[in-house]
């Protein structure tokens, strides 16, 4: 079974992400913040992140390099309520993430694009 | 604690009356020599009544030989006439004996005493001293009184004002302070009850509520049964206010970060739920929290038959009602254009043209909104908001409007007009930038100099130099300098070369640092 | 004779300290409610304001942070890491070196990749010299600008910061606040609100970060101070910004606004001629000021405050940096209103002249005076064995427990608006200071003031012409002589 981590502080949000990637069949590990979401990935074998990039505690850029550095194999996805022409959402893409999911989204459309890069 | 205090203050109260003295008398008060004679002691002068000392073995006057001050030879006071009688005989070995006199007229002792009988029975005159009164007998003495008030509006505790004042201050301190915590006490336990409620309700919402959405399409959304709706979301539950509440908030909140399907099914089960009855009725209420809050489910759930309603509140006097009925409206209406906004009389706050503007932006690609009417609004906020909104939304088609417009107002909107064709860079209209740099407003001359930098032509550059020649301040010249220098840098060059002074030479390195720029 | 003297002073003494508290205790009781009204208001506006929106707005004005540092080295690249990261779209830091004698600017100049430059330094306001202005090669850094200059004291400093500044509001700070990522929107709105009033200024509420978790610029966890002398002071700031400051607001009554975290417009500050750095009381002169200028002009204006918890700082737990605390915020205070003395019961200067003033010179400048002779009064009233001690006596308690009444209120409001000190441990702590605070921490501060007031005499800062003249009007400050100023 794959496990994804799902940093994101809106409750709602994370639990319905849950909810759907639970019916698909993967585990999910959920965390609120970014200082759990960085234990998380040093503690956890991970397949997928799942990632806001504006979080209490730490900038979502700041876990993204993390991520990065330490578990270069695990592929992230970016889910943000800025535009993909703000600064900070560039600097993601720079930095090599898998895939950026605007908000608002369609949590089937998220389930969509997690299954096809946890294929590849 | 309350009613202790009370007790004191009852306490309190009375012991600061004094009760007045009471006079009063006996009726067989002067039924005997002795008491009379003390009583005449104590009484002093009564009228009519005077005494004078005879020689008790001759029966002459002793007379006012004796006593220089009795003009008539004759006293007045009783206790005098003891006391002369007295040292008569202890200087003089004289008998002397007291003469009763009614009315200048020699009386005998009896005599004497019916006569003063009679006066303090007619109340005639007052006793002096209260020493002789029967205490024992209040009553009847209260009854003997003539009538005076006894409280005559002088407590004593108005008299003593640092009492008054304690008083006064301690039961104020103590209405307040126990009403105070009573509304606090009262007022948190309930809080915390309703924290408590939300917090298991929460809970209750979001697992049925992401059950539903997924596992149901939106046609077999709109046909739920009772018993299927009542299934996830309780019957006696969806009749508590808070309840409601709680759901009206989740599915609310989720709209806004869904999108797709996803919304409409959220708006499907807002009404099964007939969630929107309750908004609506929410926009009738005296509260103006509670329309607000009828207005932003309105406006999240696109519940557009209320837009009529909704409308009402465009003109409200209150800013909060009025800003988010202006946005629903725009919004929700599928034909309307901006006149509505264009008559509205109360000024526009930045708060209201941020929110206005994020929905504009959104809207204007796909309806009319006619921006150029607001700028014929009598409102000035409202004209400076339609300037900004051609440059946000890049209206460039508007430009040449602006441009007719600008000749006839203030200086103000002039500014703003610049601003947006300075941000468009469309290199035209360089007439309205180039009029402006001869104007008196230092405001509007630094604005048209930094438009001019971006757009102007052959004209500017020749203005830009004229103002530096007249020395301008040090944040113009600034502007100015670096307007040039993108207009122009040979002209640019040339300035500074020929115009050497420290404060150019510090624009100059300023303008040419690296680091500088884009700041 | 003289006893007769004697005594009529004693009576009049009397009535005056007795019309003092009555008005103390009515006073406190409005602002509770006064503060209470505006409270539900500010939490109700909130619940509609999308603060996410003036991250990004192009209408939503530019801020510019001013920070003076002075002997910072410890701390600095951390807090100024945590002002860059801070969620705003137009801003800029300003950090301002002041002189400082430690490594603070190399620091910077290290952590940053700073490179000095040929900024045109114009000084509007007139300054200690400059020495460089740094900025970073390293675009990711570029909303820095960092000031070195020689020292000339936290108002001096500010000014520099202000010549450099370009944004529409100017946000002073301590560089050792703690700010949080939303500091910035929501100081702004209120600047945003207003229709028809110019805000001049707003204040933020600010809290106390002693024995907090302290995690990238939040705090997170709240914790009350390990000593009585912290504690006392969760609750002084509960009194300060969540009753009085919001009292005060209510009817825009607002004479100051913390050093530690204020927002200004920054054309109106130049235009009143910045900070006045004679004062140890910068930060309320300024605020004076700047209303003064408002009323001379007769335009209308507001001085806004938000309560959010936004802002935290670590107070001081040592009684002799207390004691100078202290000590400096009453001379701040009595500089203050000694130069704008003009204001006093002045029908011109609206809410300001007619009642703000009179109550900060009666109950905050002369509080500690006042509460000293109370004291005496009582004991000479039971030395010379009067009746009344006894009422004195009574009015004592009353005003205990008026303070008791007036501190629980302050902590209510906490629990009830933001509810930041969870634990019940923590709370009780709490109740117990409010308890002990009247009678063994009051005395200190009252003492404390009282070494402000006599330094003032004494003339300590050594430039008491200024203040003996005051200002006749509010942009007099503009033409103060600038040697008579840096001297």
């Amino acid at each position: 079974m794959k496990k994804i981590l799902i940093i994101e502080d809106d409750l709602l949000i994370s639990s319905l992400v849950q909810f759907r990637l639970k019916k698909d069949g993967y585990e999910t590990v959920l965390v609120k913040d970014g200082n759990a979401g960085i234990s998380a990935i040093d503690t956890e074998t991970l397949d997928l992140i799942i990632t806001d990039v504006m979080i209490p505690f730490k900038n979502g850029i700041e876990i993204i390099h993390h991520a990065i550095k330490t578990k270069p194999n695990t592929p992230i996805i970016v889910l943000s309520s800025l535009g993909e022409e703000e600064k900070i959402v560039l600097e993601a893409f720079n930095l090599g993430v898998a895939d950026f999911i605007p908000k608002p989204f369609n949590p089937n459309e998220l389930a969509i694009r997690v299954k096809r890069i946890l294929k590849s | 604690m309350k009613g202790k205090s009370a007790l004191i203050l009852v306490f309190l109260l009375f012991s600061m009356i004094k009760t007045s003295e009471v006079f009063g008398q006996e009726k067989s008060f002067l039924s005997d020599s002795t008491s009379f004679v003390d009583f005449l002691i104590k009484q002093g002068e009564i009228p009519g009544l005077e005494f004078n000392l005879i020689n008790a073995e001759t029966g002459i006057a002793l007379d006012s030989l004796l006593d220089p001050n009795s003009r008539f030879g004759l006293f007045s006071e009783y206790a005098k006439v003891l006391t002369i009688k007295d040292s008569l005989f202890q200087s003089d070995s004289v008998h002397a004996e007291v003469q009763f006199l009614i009315y200048k007229e020699a009386n005998t002792f009896p005599a004497s005493q019916e006569y003063v009988s009679n006066l303090l029975r007619n109340n005639d005159i007052e006793i002096k001293t209260q020493d002789t009164l029967n205490s024992k007998d209040l009553i009847s003495l209260a009854y003997r009184e003539q009538y005076t008030p006894s409280i005559t509006g002088t407590y004593a505790y108005f008299g003593d004002f640092k009492i008054f004042a304690v008083t006064v201050i301690m039961s104020l301190f103590f209405v307040f302070a126990f009403s105070m915590i009573l509304f606090m006490i009262i007022f948190k336990a309930k809080r915390n009850r309703r924290e408590v409620l939300l917090a298991s309700y929460d809970e209750q919402v979001v697992g049925p509520l992401s059950e539903i959405l997924f596992d149901r399409s939106l046609e077999e959304l709109e046909s739920l049964s009772d018993d299927e709706l009542h299934q996830n979301f309780p019957e006696k539950h969806l009749k508590k206010q808070l309840y409601k509440q709680v759901l009206v908030e989740r599915i609310l909140a989720l709209n806004k970060k869904m999108k797709g399907d996803f919304k409409l099914k959220l708006k499907a089960l807002y009404k099964r739920l007939k969630l929107d009855k309750a908004t609506i009725e929410k926009l009738h209420s005296s509260k103006w929290d509670t329309v607000v809050t009828g207005l932003v489910e309105v406006n999240e759930m696109d519940l557009s038959e209320a837009l009529k309603e909704v409308k009402k509140h465009v003109n409200s006097p209150n800013f909060h009602i009025r800003s988010q009925a202006v946005a629903t409206v725009l919004n929700l209406s599928e034909h309307i254009d901006l006149s509505f906004l264009r008559d509205q009389a109360f000024p526009l706050s930045r708060w209201q043209q941020m929110n206005y503007l994020r929905i504009i932006k959104y809207l204007h690609s796909n309806r009319e909104l006619n921006i150029e009417n607001l700028f014929d609004s009598k409102n000035q906020s409202i004209r400076l908001f339609g300037y900004k909104l051609v440059r946000v939304i890049g209206r460039v088609d508007l430009l040449a409007h602006l441009d007719t417009k600008f000749v006839s107002v203030t200086d103000e909107e002039k500014i703003e007009i610049i601003k947006t064709f300075e941000y468009l860079a469309v290199p035209s209209h360089q007439e309205l930038i180039n009029s402006s740099l001869k104007s008196d407003n230092n405001q509007l001359v630094s604005m048209a100099a930094r438009a001019a930098g971006v757009i102007g032509d052959k004209n500017s550059a020749k203005l830009i130099l004229e103002i530096l020649e007249s020395e301008p301040g040090f944040r113009l010249k600034m502007i100015l300098l670096k307007s040039l220098q993108g207009l122009d840098a040979e002209l640019y060059s040339q300035f500074v070369a020929e115009h050497i002074s420290q404060e150019n030479q510090a624009i100059n390195s300023h303008l040419s640092d690296p680091i500088l720029q884009d700041v | 004779m003289y006893s007769f003297l004697f005594y009529l002073i004693l009576e009049i003494c009397g009535v005056i300290f007795f019309l003092l508290s009555f008005s103390v205790i009515v006073l406190y009781l409005l602002i509770m409610i006064l503060s209470a009204l505006e409270m539900r208001d500010h939490r109700r506006k909130n619940r509609f304001a999308d603060y996410q929106d003036i991250i990004t707005s192009p209408i939503a004005p530019g801020v510019s942070i001013l920070a003076p540092a002075y002997n910072e080295g410890e701390n600095i690249v951390q807090n100024v890491k945590s002002l860059l990261s801070l969620h705003y779209g137009k801003f800029e830091v300003i950090i301002i070196n002041d002189g400082s004698k430690d490594d603070t600017l190399s620091k910077l100049i290290g952590a940053f990749e700073l490179e000095i430059t040929d900024f045109a330094y114009f000084e509007e306001i007139d300054t200690a010299t400059v020495r460089g202005i740094y900025k970073s090669k390293n675009r990711s850094f570029n909303r820095l600008v960092v000031i070195d200059k020689e020292n000339g004291g936290k108002a001096d400093a500010l000014n520099a910061g202000i010549n450099v500044s370009s944004k529409e509001i100017l946000a002073c700070i301590d560089v050792d606040c703690i700010l949080s990522h939303e500091s910035l929107t929501r100081m702004v709105r209120p600047f945003m609100e207003e229709t028809n009033r110019k805000v001049i200024a707003v204040g933020g509420a600010i809290g106390i970060a002693n024995n907090c978790d302290v995690q990238d610029g939040t705090v997170t966890n709240y914790r009350v101070p390990t000593t009585l002398l912290g504690r006392f002071q969760v609750i002084e700031y509960c009194r300060a910004f969540l009753m009085g400051r919001m009292a005060w607001t209510r009817v825009n009554g607002l004479m100051l606004i913390s050093g530690a975290f204020g927002f200004f417009n920054r054309e109106l500050v130049v235009e009143v001629g910045g900070y006045f750095p004679k004062t140890v009381g910068e930060d309320m002169e300024l605020v004076v000021r700047m209303r003064r200028y408002m009323e001379e002009r007769k335009i209308p204006y507001k001085v806004g405050f938000v309560p959010d918890p936004l802002c935290w700082t670590e107070v001081p737990e040592k009684e002799e940096i207390l004691s100078r605390q202290r000590n400096r915020w009453i001379r701040g205070t009595i500089e203050t209103l000694q130069l704008h003395r003009v204001t006093r019961l002045n029908p011109n200067y609206g809410i300001m002249g007619m009642i703000s003033y009179p109550y900060w010179n009666i109950y905050e400048k002369m509080a500690p005076v006042l509460e000293l002779l109370g004291v005496l009064y009582t004991l000479v009233l039971i030395i010379i064995g009067d009746f009344s001690a006894f009422y004195f006596i009574a009015l004592f308690i009353v005003l205990y427990l008026l303070s008791i009444l007036v501190s629980s209120f302050s902590i209510l409001y906490e629990q009830v608006s933001y509810n930041n000190y969870k634990d019940k441990k923590d709370l009780n702590k709490l109740l117990l200071t409010i308890f002990l605070e009247p009678m063994f921490i009051h005395p200190k501060i009252v003492y404390w003031g009282l070494g402000g007031h006599w330094d003032f005499i004494k003339g300590k800062g050594g430039w008491g012409q200024m203040i003996r003249t005051g200002f006749k009007k509010s942009d007099d400050k503009k033409n103060i002589e600038p040697t008579t100023l840096n001297s």
